[in-house]
Protein backbone atom coordinates (compact mmCIF):
# COMPACT_ATOMS: atom_id res chain seq x y z
CA UNK A 1 0.00 0.00 0.00
CA UNK A 2 1.54 3.45 -1.09
CA UNK A 3 1.82 6.77 1.29
CA UNK A 4 -0.64 8.81 1.06
CA UNK A 5 0.54 11.79 -1.16
CA UNK A 6 0.67 14.05 1.63
CA UNK A 7 4.27 15.76 0.91
CA UNK A 8 4.32 18.88 -1.21
CA UNK A 9 6.67 16.54 -4.27
CA UNK A 10 3.52 14.05 -4.30
CA UNK A 11 0.61 17.17 -4.36
CA UNK A 12 2.72 18.74 -6.86
CA UNK A 13 2.95 15.47 -9.18
CA UNK A 14 -0.50 14.66 -8.17
CA UNK A 15 -1.58 18.41 -9.26
CA UNK A 16 0.27 17.63 -12.83
CA UNK A 17 -0.81 14.31 -13.34
CA UNK A 18 -4.43 15.30 -12.70
CA UNK A 19 -4.58 18.43 -15.17
CA UNK A 20 -3.01 15.94 -18.06
CA UNK A 21 -6.30 13.33 -16.79
CA UNK A 22 -8.64 16.06 -16.62
CA UNK A 23 -8.02 17.01 -20.62
CA UNK A 24 -8.13 13.22 -21.63
CA UNK A 25 -11.63 12.99 -20.19
CA UNK A 26 -12.74 16.14 -21.67
CA UNK A 27 -11.78 14.46 -25.14
CA UNK A 28 -13.37 11.33 -24.43
CA UNK A 29 -15.60 9.90 -27.30
CA UNK A 30 -18.65 8.54 -24.73
CA UNK A 31 -19.08 12.00 -23.05
CA UNK A 32 -22.61 12.92 -23.46
CA UNK A 33 -23.03 15.94 -25.96
CA UNK A 34 -25.02 18.18 -24.33
CA UNK A 35 -23.25 18.22 -21.15
CA UNK A 36 -21.14 21.35 -19.87
CA UNK A 37 -17.83 21.30 -20.75
CA UNK A 38 -15.48 20.39 -17.67
CA UNK A 39 -13.85 23.50 -15.46
CA UNK A 40 -10.38 23.94 -17.11
CA UNK A 41 -8.30 22.69 -14.12
CA UNK A 42 -6.78 26.11 -12.53
CA UNK A 43 -3.06 25.06 -12.96
CA UNK A 44 -0.71 28.14 -12.50
CA UNK A 45 2.33 28.74 -13.92
CA UNK A 46 4.21 28.49 -10.93
CA UNK A 47 2.39 24.72 -10.42
CA UNK A 48 3.25 23.67 -13.91
CA UNK A 49 6.64 24.51 -13.07
CA UNK A 50 7.01 22.93 -9.98
CA UNK A 51 5.74 19.78 -11.70
CA UNK A 52 7.94 20.12 -14.26
CA UNK A 53 10.89 20.27 -12.03
CA UNK A 54 9.51 17.38 -9.58
CA UNK A 55 8.97 15.44 -12.64
CA UNK A 56 13.09 16.19 -13.61
CA UNK A 57 14.67 16.23 -10.83
CA UNK A 58 12.32 14.61 -7.89
CA UNK A 59 15.11 11.71 -8.08
CA UNK A 60 17.15 13.74 -5.74
CA UNK A 61 16.22 12.94 -2.09
CA UNK A 62 17.72 16.40 -1.56
CA UNK A 63 14.56 17.90 -2.84
CA UNK A 64 12.69 17.59 0.50
CA UNK A 65 9.62 19.83 0.82
CA UNK A 66 11.62 22.47 2.56
CA UNK A 67 13.86 22.55 -0.67
CA UNK A 68 10.78 22.78 -2.54
CA UNK A 69 9.33 25.65 -0.71
CA UNK A 70 12.72 27.25 -1.23
CA UNK A 71 12.61 26.70 -5.31
CA UNK A 72 8.52 27.26 -5.46
CA UNK A 73 9.66 30.64 -4.38
CA UNK A 74 12.13 31.29 -6.88
CA UNK A 75 9.58 29.75 -9.52
CA UNK A 76 6.93 32.43 -8.68
CA UNK A 77 10.13 35.48 -8.99
CA UNK A 78 10.91 33.71 -12.51
CA UNK A 79 7.04 33.79 -13.48
CA UNK A 80 6.60 37.51 -12.14
CA UNK A 81 9.79 38.57 -14.46
CA UNK A 82 7.89 36.86 -17.35
CA UNK A 83 5.11 39.05 -16.73
CA UNK A 84 6.76 41.86 -16.69
CA UNK A 85 9.16 40.97 -19.85
CA UNK A 86 6.11 40.81 -21.73
CA UNK A 87 4.54 43.60 -20.73
CA UNK A 88 7.33 45.43 -22.32
CA UNK A 89 6.23 45.99 -26.02
CA UNK A 90 8.41 44.86 -28.69
CA UNK A 91 7.81 45.08 -32.69
CA UNK A 92 8.60 41.94 -35.14
CA UNK A 93 11.47 43.39 -36.25
CA UNK A 94 13.26 43.70 -32.68
CA UNK A 95 15.29 41.13 -32.59
CA UNK A 96 17.97 39.83 -30.29
CA UNK A 97 21.47 40.63 -31.36
CA UNK A 98 22.88 37.64 -33.25
CA UNK A 99 24.85 35.07 -31.28
CA UNK A 100 25.05 32.20 -33.83
CA UNK A 101 27.73 32.12 -36.70
CA UNK A 102 27.79 29.42 -39.38
CA UNK A 103 31.47 27.54 -38.59
CA UNK A 104 34.08 26.13 -40.55
CA UNK A 105 37.15 24.50 -39.76
CA UNK A 106 40.09 26.61 -40.97
CA UNK A 107 41.90 23.04 -41.45
CA UNK A 108 39.52 22.13 -44.76
CA UNK B 1 63.94 47.40 -1.82
CA UNK B 2 62.52 45.93 0.94
CA UNK B 3 59.61 42.91 1.31
CA UNK B 4 56.64 45.04 1.41
CA UNK B 5 57.88 47.60 -1.20
CA UNK B 6 58.05 44.66 -3.73
CA UNK B 7 55.51 43.13 -2.54
CA UNK B 8 53.29 46.15 -3.64
CA UNK B 9 55.53 47.00 -7.14
CA UNK B 10 54.30 48.73 -10.03
CA UNK B 11 54.28 46.10 -12.97
CA UNK B 12 56.69 48.58 -14.50
CA UNK B 13 59.03 48.58 -11.00
CA UNK B 14 59.15 45.07 -11.41
CA UNK B 15 59.71 44.75 -14.99
CA UNK B 16 62.51 46.83 -14.78
CA UNK B 17 64.17 45.57 -11.76
CA UNK B 18 63.97 42.04 -13.80
CA UNK B 19 65.59 43.69 -16.58
CA UNK B 20 68.70 45.79 -14.81
CA UNK B 21 69.35 42.62 -12.95
CA UNK B 22 68.27 43.81 -9.39
CA UNK B 23 66.44 40.71 -9.00
CA UNK B 24 65.54 37.50 -11.48
CA UNK B 25 62.60 36.22 -12.73
CA UNK B 26 63.21 33.30 -10.06
CA UNK B 27 63.77 35.26 -7.05
CA UNK B 28 60.72 37.19 -7.72
CA UNK B 29 58.90 34.13 -8.37
CA UNK B 30 60.15 32.54 -5.20
CA UNK B 31 59.50 35.42 -2.89
CA UNK B 32 55.59 35.45 -4.41
CA UNK B 33 55.40 31.41 -4.07
CA UNK B 34 56.68 32.34 -0.33
CA UNK B 35 54.15 34.58 0.25
CA UNK B 36 51.01 32.73 -1.21
CA UNK B 37 52.03 29.77 0.94
CA UNK B 38 52.74 31.56 3.60
CA UNK B 39 49.92 33.94 3.84
CA UNK B 40 47.26 32.42 1.19
CA UNK B 41 45.36 30.23 3.78
CA UNK B 42 45.00 33.44 5.97
CA UNK B 43 42.50 34.75 3.51
CA UNK B 44 41.32 31.55 2.01
CA UNK B 45 42.02 33.22 -1.50
CA UNK B 46 44.30 30.26 -2.85
CA UNK B 47 43.36 27.03 -4.35
CA UNK B 48 46.12 25.32 -5.85
CA UNK B 49 49.88 26.85 -5.95
CA UNK B 50 51.65 26.12 -9.00
CA UNK B 51 55.27 25.76 -7.74
CA UNK B 52 56.82 23.74 -10.08
CA UNK B 53 55.14 25.26 -13.49
CA UNK B 54 55.89 28.63 -12.25
CA UNK B 55 59.23 28.14 -11.58
CA UNK B 56 59.77 26.67 -15.06
CA UNK B 57 58.54 29.76 -16.26
CA UNK B 58 60.59 31.96 -14.38
CA UNK B 59 63.76 30.03 -15.34
CA UNK B 60 62.49 30.44 -19.22
CA UNK B 61 61.78 33.87 -18.68
CA UNK B 62 65.18 34.63 -16.74
CA UNK B 63 66.90 32.66 -19.87
CA UNK B 64 64.67 34.42 -22.36
CA UNK B 65 66.41 38.02 -21.25
CA UNK B 66 69.76 36.57 -20.98
CA UNK B 67 69.09 35.32 -24.62
CA UNK B 68 67.94 39.19 -25.71
CA UNK B 69 63.96 37.64 -25.60
CA UNK B 70 61.65 40.55 -23.93
CA UNK B 71 58.21 39.54 -24.47
CA UNK B 72 56.93 42.70 -22.96
CA UNK B 73 56.22 44.37 -19.83
CA UNK B 74 54.69 41.30 -17.92
CA UNK B 75 57.84 39.43 -18.78
CA UNK B 76 59.15 37.34 -15.58
CA UNK B 77 56.34 39.00 -13.43
CA UNK B 78 54.08 36.13 -11.42
CA UNK B 79 50.16 36.17 -11.15
CA UNK B 80 47.47 34.79 -9.90
CA UNK B 81 44.40 33.70 -11.85
CA UNK B 82 40.73 32.94 -11.03
CA UNK B 83 40.29 28.93 -10.59
CA UNK B 84 37.08 29.16 -13.34
CA UNK B 85 40.71 29.51 -15.73
CA UNK B 86 41.07 26.11 -17.13
CA UNK B 87 45.21 25.49 -16.54
CA UNK B 88 46.85 22.36 -18.11
CA UNK B 89 48.38 19.82 -15.64
CA UNK B 90 46.69 21.93 -12.86
CA UNK B 91 43.28 21.23 -11.03
CA UNK B 92 40.66 23.78 -12.34
CA UNK B 93 37.99 24.04 -9.20
CA UNK B 94 35.24 26.31 -10.23
CA UNK B 95 35.37 27.15 -6.63
CA UNK B 96 33.00 23.98 -5.91
CA UNK B 97 33.35 20.79 -4.02
CA UNK B 98 32.39 18.87 -6.20
CA UNK B 99 35.36 20.22 -9.16
CA UNK B 100 37.71 19.80 -6.45
CA UNK B 101 40.52 17.86 -8.30
CA UNK B 102 39.27 17.99 -11.82
CA UNK B 103 42.10 18.49 -14.27
CA UNK B 104 40.62 20.24 -17.42
CA UNK B 105 43.73 19.50 -19.54
CA UNK B 106 43.90 22.34 -21.65
CA UNK B 107 44.85 26.19 -20.90
CA UNK B 108 42.44 28.95 -21.51
CA UNK B 109 43.47 31.40 -24.06
CA UNK B 110 43.94 34.26 -21.28
CA UNK B 111 46.42 31.63 -19.41
CA UNK B 112 48.04 31.07 -22.60
CA UNK B 113 48.43 34.74 -23.73
CA UNK B 114 49.98 35.56 -20.31
CA UNK B 115 52.36 32.73 -20.66
CA UNK B 116 53.35 34.20 -24.16
CA UNK B 117 54.10 37.77 -22.24
CA UNK B 118 56.76 35.77 -20.00
CA UNK B 119 54.17 36.27 -16.96
CA UNK B 120 55.00 33.37 -14.68
CA UNK B 121 51.45 31.37 -13.11
CA UNK B 122 52.16 31.44 -9.00
CA UNK B 123 48.37 30.07 -8.19
CA UNK B 124 44.97 29.10 -8.78
CA UNK B 125 42.94 31.30 -6.94
CA UNK B 126 39.54 31.13 -4.86
CA UNK B 127 36.34 32.29 -6.05
CA UNK B 128 32.59 31.75 -5.24
CA UNK B 129 31.32 28.23 -6.48
CA UNK B 130 30.16 28.53 -9.75
CA UNK B 131 31.58 32.00 -9.72
CA UNK B 132 27.72 32.67 -7.33
CA UNK B 133 25.47 31.39 -10.61
CA UNK B 134 23.56 29.19 -8.25
CA UNK B 135 22.49 32.61 -6.10
CA UNK B 136 24.66 32.67 -3.10
CA UNK B 137 23.87 34.81 -0.43
CA UNK B 138 26.79 34.81 2.37
CA UNK B 139 30.44 34.48 2.01
CA UNK B 140 30.94 30.93 3.21
CA UNK B 141 29.82 29.80 -0.64
CA UNK B 142 33.15 28.31 -1.57
CA UNK B 143 35.23 24.93 -0.94
CA UNK B 144 37.90 26.90 0.11
CA UNK B 145 35.94 28.66 2.56
CA UNK B 146 34.79 32.70 2.72
CA UNK B 147 37.01 34.91 1.25
CA UNK B 148 38.77 37.45 3.74
CA UNK B 149 39.67 40.72 3.86
CA UNK B 150 43.03 41.64 4.19
CA UNK B 151 42.09 45.15 5.10
CA UNK B 152 40.15 43.19 8.26
CA UNK B 153 40.31 39.49 8.23
CA UNK B 154 36.80 39.72 9.73
CA UNK B 155 35.59 40.99 6.60
CA UNK B 156 34.51 39.54 3.50
CA UNK B 157 36.52 40.07 0.26
CA UNK B 158 33.51 40.34 -2.08
CA UNK B 159 32.86 38.36 -5.18
CA UNK B 160 32.76 36.10 -7.30
CA UNK B 161 36.97 36.57 -7.81
CA UNK B 162 37.44 36.51 -3.67
CA UNK B 163 40.67 35.36 -4.24
CA UNK B 164 42.06 37.39 -6.73
CA UNK B 165 41.19 40.50 -5.09
CA UNK B 166 42.74 39.11 -1.43
CA UNK B 167 45.45 38.19 -2.89
CA UNK B 168 46.64 40.75 -4.69
CA UNK B 169 45.56 43.45 -2.02
CA UNK B 170 47.73 41.09 0.64
CA UNK B 171 50.53 41.50 -1.41
CA UNK B 172 50.72 37.39 -2.65
CA UNK B 173 50.53 38.35 -6.19
CA UNK B 174 51.17 41.66 -8.15
CA UNK B 175 48.40 41.12 -10.34
CA UNK B 176 45.46 38.61 -10.77
CA UNK B 177 42.72 37.78 -13.70
CA UNK B 178 39.27 38.27 -12.33
CA UNK B 179 36.06 37.49 -14.12
CA UNK B 180 32.87 39.47 -14.42
CA UNK B 181 29.54 38.28 -14.95
CA UNK B 182 27.47 40.88 -13.45
CA UNK B 183 30.19 42.62 -10.35
CA UNK B 184 32.37 39.76 -9.92
CA UNK B 185 35.41 42.03 -10.88
CA UNK B 186 33.73 45.21 -9.16
CA UNK B 187 32.82 43.68 -5.68
CA UNK B 188 36.27 42.31 -4.66
CA UNK B 189 37.96 45.31 -5.94
CA UNK B 190 35.67 47.57 -4.67
CA UNK B 191 36.18 45.57 -1.06
CA UNK B 192 39.46 45.18 -1.14
CA UNK B 193 40.90 48.41 -2.05
CA UNK B 194 42.11 47.48 -5.83
CA UNK B 195 42.03 48.72 -9.44
CA UNK B 196 40.04 46.59 -11.40
CA UNK B 197 39.05 46.21 -14.89
CA UNK B 198 35.29 44.99 -16.63
CA UNK B 199 36.18 44.76 -19.98
CA UNK B 200 33.95 45.34 -23.10
CA UNK B 201 31.95 42.22 -23.76
CA UNK B 202 34.38 40.22 -26.01
CA UNK B 203 37.65 42.11 -25.67
CA UNK B 204 39.18 39.01 -23.56
CA UNK B 205 38.21 35.44 -25.11
CA UNK B 206 37.00 33.16 -22.51
CA UNK B 207 38.05 30.16 -24.60
CA UNK B 208 38.52 27.72 -21.58
CA UNK B 209 37.06 30.05 -18.67
CA UNK B 210 34.05 28.82 -16.73
CA UNK B 211 30.85 29.46 -18.95
CA UNK B 212 28.28 30.70 -16.12
CA UNK B 213 26.58 32.92 -19.13
CA UNK B 214 28.20 33.29 -22.43
CA UNK B 215 26.22 36.28 -23.34
CA UNK B 216 27.44 37.89 -20.22
CA UNK B 217 30.35 36.45 -18.81
CA UNK B 218 33.78 38.66 -19.10
CA UNK B 219 37.42 38.30 -17.83
CA UNK B 220 39.84 41.58 -16.55
CA UNK B 221 42.54 41.88 -14.51
CA UNK B 222 42.69 43.28 -10.98
CA UNK B 223 45.65 45.11 -10.50
CA UNK B 224 46.86 47.77 -7.88
CA UNK B 225 46.92 50.43 -10.59
CA UNK B 226 44.88 51.86 -13.62
CA UNK B 227 48.37 51.49 -15.86
CA UNK B 228 48.87 48.08 -14.55
CA UNK B 229 45.12 47.26 -15.78
CA UNK B 230 46.24 48.87 -19.21
CA UNK B 231 49.64 46.68 -19.23
CA UNK B 232 48.15 43.32 -19.01
CA UNK B 233 44.64 44.22 -20.64
CA UNK B 234 47.30 44.91 -23.62
CA UNK B 235 48.66 41.51 -23.06
CA UNK B 236 45.39 39.31 -23.04
CA UNK B 237 43.12 41.20 -25.71
CA UNK B 238 42.55 39.74 -29.11
CA UNK B 239 40.53 37.54 -31.18
CA UNK B 240 40.70 33.80 -30.69
CA UNK B 241 39.66 31.42 -33.32
CA UNK B 242 38.09 29.47 -29.65
CA UNK B 243 35.40 32.12 -28.45
CA UNK B 244 33.42 33.29 -31.57
CA UNK B 245 32.75 36.53 -29.55
CA UNK B 246 36.23 37.64 -28.95
CA UNK B 247 36.79 40.68 -31.41
CA UNK B 248 39.96 41.93 -32.89
CA UNK B 249 40.16 45.26 -32.13
CA UNK B 250 43.48 46.13 -31.28
CA UNK B 251 43.99 47.69 -27.47
CA UNK B 252 46.92 49.61 -26.92
CA UNK B 253 47.75 50.92 -24.01
CA UNK B 254 49.24 54.26 -24.28
CA UNK B 255 49.88 55.14 -20.81
CA UNK B 256 47.67 58.21 -18.79
CA UNK B 257 47.31 60.40 -21.67
CA UNK B 258 43.79 62.49 -21.51
CA UNK B 259 42.85 64.48 -24.16
CA UNK B 260 43.76 68.48 -24.88
CA UNK B 261 40.24 69.34 -24.26
CA UNK B 262 38.42 69.09 -20.96
CA UNK B 263 36.60 66.09 -20.44
CA UNK B 264 33.17 65.87 -19.97
CA UNK B 265 32.29 63.49 -17.07
CA UNK B 266 28.58 62.69 -15.47
CA UNK B 267 27.16 61.94 -12.15
CA UNK B 268 23.91 60.29 -11.30
CA UNK B 269 21.55 62.33 -9.45
CA UNK B 270 20.86 61.60 -5.71
CA UNK B 271 23.44 58.76 -7.09
CA UNK B 272 25.08 58.51 -3.20
CA UNK B 273 22.62 59.89 -0.79
CA UNK B 274 21.78 56.51 0.59
CA UNK B 275 25.19 55.15 0.21
CA UNK B 276 27.32 54.45 3.73
CA UNK B 277 27.92 58.33 4.86
CA UNK B 278 32.01 57.86 4.70
CA UNK B 279 31.69 56.75 0.72
CA UNK B 280 29.36 60.17 -0.07
CA UNK B 281 32.23 61.96 1.53
CA UNK B 282 34.88 60.27 -0.62
CA UNK B 283 33.15 60.44 -3.62
CA UNK B 284 32.27 64.71 -2.92
CA UNK B 285 36.18 64.88 -2.59
CA UNK B 286 37.12 62.50 -5.49
CA UNK B 287 34.60 64.89 -7.91
CA UNK B 288 36.90 67.65 -6.75
CA UNK B 289 39.97 65.81 -7.91
CA UNK B 290 38.36 65.34 -11.31
CA UNK B 291 37.26 68.70 -11.51
CA UNK B 292 40.58 69.71 -11.96
CA UNK B 293 40.38 68.14 -15.59
CA UNK B 294 36.97 67.54 -16.77
CA UNK B 295 33.47 69.00 -16.31
CA UNK B 296 30.71 67.24 -14.51
CA UNK B 297 27.00 67.25 -14.94
CA UNK B 298 24.65 65.69 -13.05
CA UNK B 299 22.39 63.75 -14.80
CA UNK B 300 19.37 61.06 -14.66
CA UNK B 301 19.66 57.37 -16.01
CA UNK B 302 17.10 56.64 -17.85
CA UNK B 303 14.83 53.86 -16.62
CA UNK B 304 15.83 50.65 -18.46
CA UNK B 305 13.93 47.36 -17.37
CA UNK B 306 18.30 45.99 -17.13
CA UNK B 307 17.17 44.79 -13.93
CA UNK B 308 14.81 41.66 -15.17
CA UNK B 309 16.26 41.48 -17.99
CA UNK B 310 19.78 40.55 -16.70
CA UNK B 311 17.84 38.01 -14.42
CA UNK B 312 16.56 36.01 -17.19
CA UNK B 313 19.37 36.17 -19.32
CA UNK B 314 21.98 35.05 -16.04
CA UNK B 315 19.30 32.65 -15.01
CA UNK B 316 18.60 31.17 -18.32
CA UNK B 317 22.24 30.17 -19.59
CA UNK B 318 23.09 29.33 -16.28
CA UNK B 319 20.57 26.54 -16.10
CA UNK B 320 21.44 25.22 -19.18
CA UNK B 321 25.26 25.53 -18.54
CA UNK B 322 24.68 23.86 -15.12
CA UNK B 323 21.88 21.76 -16.11
CA UNK B 324 23.89 18.24 -16.01
CA UNK B 325 25.09 19.32 -12.45
CA UNK B 326 21.51 19.64 -11.34
CA UNK B 327 20.67 16.17 -13.39
CA UNK B 328 23.13 14.23 -11.71
CA UNK B 329 22.78 15.54 -8.49
CA UNK B 330 26.72 17.17 -8.02
CA UNK B 331 25.38 20.64 -7.55
CA UNK B 332 24.41 19.10 -3.87
CA UNK B 333 28.00 18.88 -3.06
CA UNK B 334 28.27 22.51 -2.80
CA UNK B 335 29.11 24.21 0.18
CA UNK B 336 26.99 26.87 0.65
CA UNK B 337 23.02 25.91 1.52
CA UNK B 338 21.23 28.21 -1.09
CA UNK B 339 23.76 27.01 -3.89
CA UNK B 340 22.54 23.55 -3.48
CA UNK B 341 19.01 24.47 -4.67
CA UNK B 342 19.00 27.91 -6.51
CA UNK B 343 19.36 26.32 -9.77
CA UNK B 344 16.80 24.42 -10.26
CA UNK B 345 13.81 27.02 -10.75
CA UNK B 346 16.00 28.77 -13.63
CA UNK B 347 14.97 25.09 -15.91
CA UNK B 348 11.91 26.36 -16.37
CA UNK B 349 12.56 29.83 -18.03
CA UNK B 350 10.61 29.40 -20.90
CA UNK B 351 12.43 29.41 -24.47
CA UNK B 352 10.19 32.55 -25.36
CA UNK B 353 10.82 34.34 -21.94
CA UNK B 354 14.37 33.90 -22.79
CA UNK B 355 14.70 35.55 -25.98
CA UNK B 356 12.51 38.08 -25.18
CA UNK B 357 14.99 38.82 -22.55
CA UNK B 358 17.56 39.04 -25.30
CA UNK B 359 15.33 41.43 -27.77
CA UNK B 360 14.71 43.73 -25.17
CA UNK B 361 18.10 43.99 -24.28
CA UNK B 362 19.19 44.70 -27.66
CA UNK B 363 16.91 48.07 -27.25
CA UNK B 364 18.88 48.48 -24.02
CA UNK B 365 22.25 48.30 -25.87
CA UNK B 366 21.10 50.79 -28.33
CA UNK B 367 19.75 53.77 -26.19
CA UNK B 368 22.00 53.02 -23.08
CA UNK B 369 24.87 53.63 -25.62
CA UNK B 370 23.40 56.89 -27.46
CA UNK B 371 22.61 58.30 -23.81
CA UNK B 372 26.42 57.72 -22.98
CA UNK B 373 27.90 59.66 -25.58
CA UNK B 374 26.87 62.43 -24.45
CA UNK B 375 29.79 61.99 -21.93
CA UNK B 376 33.50 60.96 -21.98
CA UNK B 377 32.27 58.69 -18.61
CA UNK B 378 29.93 58.28 -15.60
CA UNK B 379 31.79 58.56 -12.22
CA UNK B 380 29.61 56.47 -9.58
CA UNK B 381 30.22 54.92 -6.42
CA UNK B 382 31.44 51.60 -6.87
CA UNK B 383 29.70 50.18 -3.82
CA UNK B 384 27.12 51.97 -1.62
CA UNK B 385 29.48 50.76 1.26
CA UNK B 386 32.32 49.27 2.76
CA UNK B 387 33.21 45.15 3.53
CA UNK B 388 30.62 43.46 5.18
CA UNK B 389 31.93 41.57 8.33
CA UNK B 390 31.76 37.74 7.23
CA UNK B 391 29.32 37.13 10.07
CA UNK B 392 26.48 38.89 8.23
CA UNK B 393 24.46 38.26 5.19
CA UNK B 394 25.11 40.30 2.36
CA UNK B 395 22.49 42.23 2.22
CA UNK B 396 23.30 45.57 1.56
CA UNK B 397 22.78 48.27 4.29
CA UNK B 398 23.22 51.44 2.25
CA UNK B 399 22.46 52.05 -1.35
CA UNK B 400 23.42 54.48 -4.63
CA UNK B 401 23.13 54.45 -7.78
CA UNK B 402 24.86 52.50 -9.90
CA UNK B 403 25.35 51.17 -13.51
CA UNK B 404 26.06 47.90 -12.76
CA UNK B 405 23.51 46.09 -14.27
CA UNK B 406 23.33 48.59 -18.18
CA UNK B 407 27.31 47.83 -18.22
CA UNK B 408 26.88 44.12 -17.78
CA UNK B 409 23.70 43.83 -19.97
CA UNK B 410 25.11 45.89 -22.66
CA UNK B 411 28.80 44.66 -22.03
CA UNK B 412 30.19 47.99 -21.32
CA UNK B 413 33.73 48.44 -19.55
CA UNK B 414 34.50 49.85 -16.50
CA UNK B 415 37.19 50.50 -14.13
CA UNK B 416 36.87 50.13 -10.46
CA UNK B 417 39.35 52.20 -8.39
CA UNK B 418 40.26 52.63 -4.61
CA UNK B 419 38.71 56.19 -3.65
CA UNK B 420 39.88 56.68 0.43
CA UNK B 421 38.80 55.05 3.56
CA UNK B 422 36.23 54.69 5.92
CA UNK B 423 36.25 55.54 9.71
CA UNK B 424 37.64 52.06 10.27
CA UNK B 425 39.87 52.18 7.67
CA UNK B 426 38.16 50.07 4.86
CA UNK B 427 38.59 51.02 1.02
CA UNK B 428 35.81 53.09 -0.59
CA UNK B 429 35.58 53.14 -4.50
CA UNK B 430 35.00 54.28 -7.29
CA UNK B 431 33.57 53.35 -10.61
CA UNK B 432 34.24 55.14 -14.30
CA UNK B 433 31.85 53.39 -16.75
CA UNK B 434 32.03 53.98 -20.68
CA UNK B 435 30.68 53.19 -24.06
CA UNK B 436 32.18 49.81 -25.40
CA UNK B 437 35.25 49.30 -26.01
CA UNK B 438 36.03 52.58 -24.28
CA UNK B 439 39.18 50.86 -22.27
CA UNK B 440 41.85 53.20 -22.80
CA UNK B 441 40.28 56.02 -22.13
CA UNK B 442 38.22 55.05 -19.01
CA UNK B 443 41.97 53.43 -17.79
CA UNK B 444 43.47 56.91 -18.60
CA UNK B 445 41.00 58.95 -16.51
CA UNK B 446 41.80 56.82 -14.13
CA UNK B 447 45.19 57.12 -14.03
CA UNK B 448 45.07 60.73 -13.64
CA UNK B 449 42.71 60.69 -11.13
CA UNK B 450 45.16 57.52 -9.27
CA UNK B 451 48.34 60.54 -10.19
CA UNK B 452 46.50 63.09 -7.97
CA UNK B 453 45.35 61.09 -4.95
CA UNK B 454 47.95 58.38 -4.61
CA UNK B 455 45.21 56.23 -3.06
CA UNK B 456 45.86 53.15 -4.90
CA UNK B 457 49.39 53.34 -3.53
CA UNK B 458 47.90 52.35 0.51
CA UNK B 459 47.84 48.78 1.58
CA UNK B 460 46.77 46.98 4.20
CA UNK B 461 48.73 46.66 7.53
CA UNK B 462 50.96 43.06 7.25
CA UNK B 463 49.90 41.18 11.04
CA UNK B 464 53.27 39.70 11.66
CA UNK B 465 52.24 37.62 13.72
CA UNK B 466 51.15 35.44 10.94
Amino acid sequence: MSEPNTTRRGFVQGFAFGAIAAGSAAQADDAPKDAKPPEKPQLSQVDARMALIVDRFGKHKELDDKALDAIRAEVATIVRRGEQLRKISLENGDGPFPVFHPYRSSTD
Amino acid sequence: MSAAELAYASLPTLGARIRTGEVTSVELTKFFLGRLEQLGSKYNCVCTITRDLALDQARAADADLKAGRDRGPLHGIPYGAKDLLATKGIPTSWGAAPYKNRIIDQDATVVRKLREAGAVLVGKLSMVEIAGGMGYHQANASLTGPGLNPWDNERWSGGSSSGSGSAVAAGLVPFAIGSETIGSINSPSSQCGLTGLRTTYGRVSRAGAMALSWTLDKIGPMAHSAHDCGLILQAIAGADPADPSAFDRPFVWSGSRLPERKLKLAILRDGVKDAQPEVRDQFARALKVFEGFATIEETTVPSWPSGVVASTVLHAEMASAFEEMMESGAVFGLTAPEDKIGGFASTTILATEYLRAQRIRARICREYDAWLSQFDAVLTAGRSGTAEKITKGLGKPFGSKSLLLEGNVCGTPAVTLPMGFDNEHLPTSLQIDGRAYAEGSLLAIAAAYQNATGWHLEHPKEDKSS
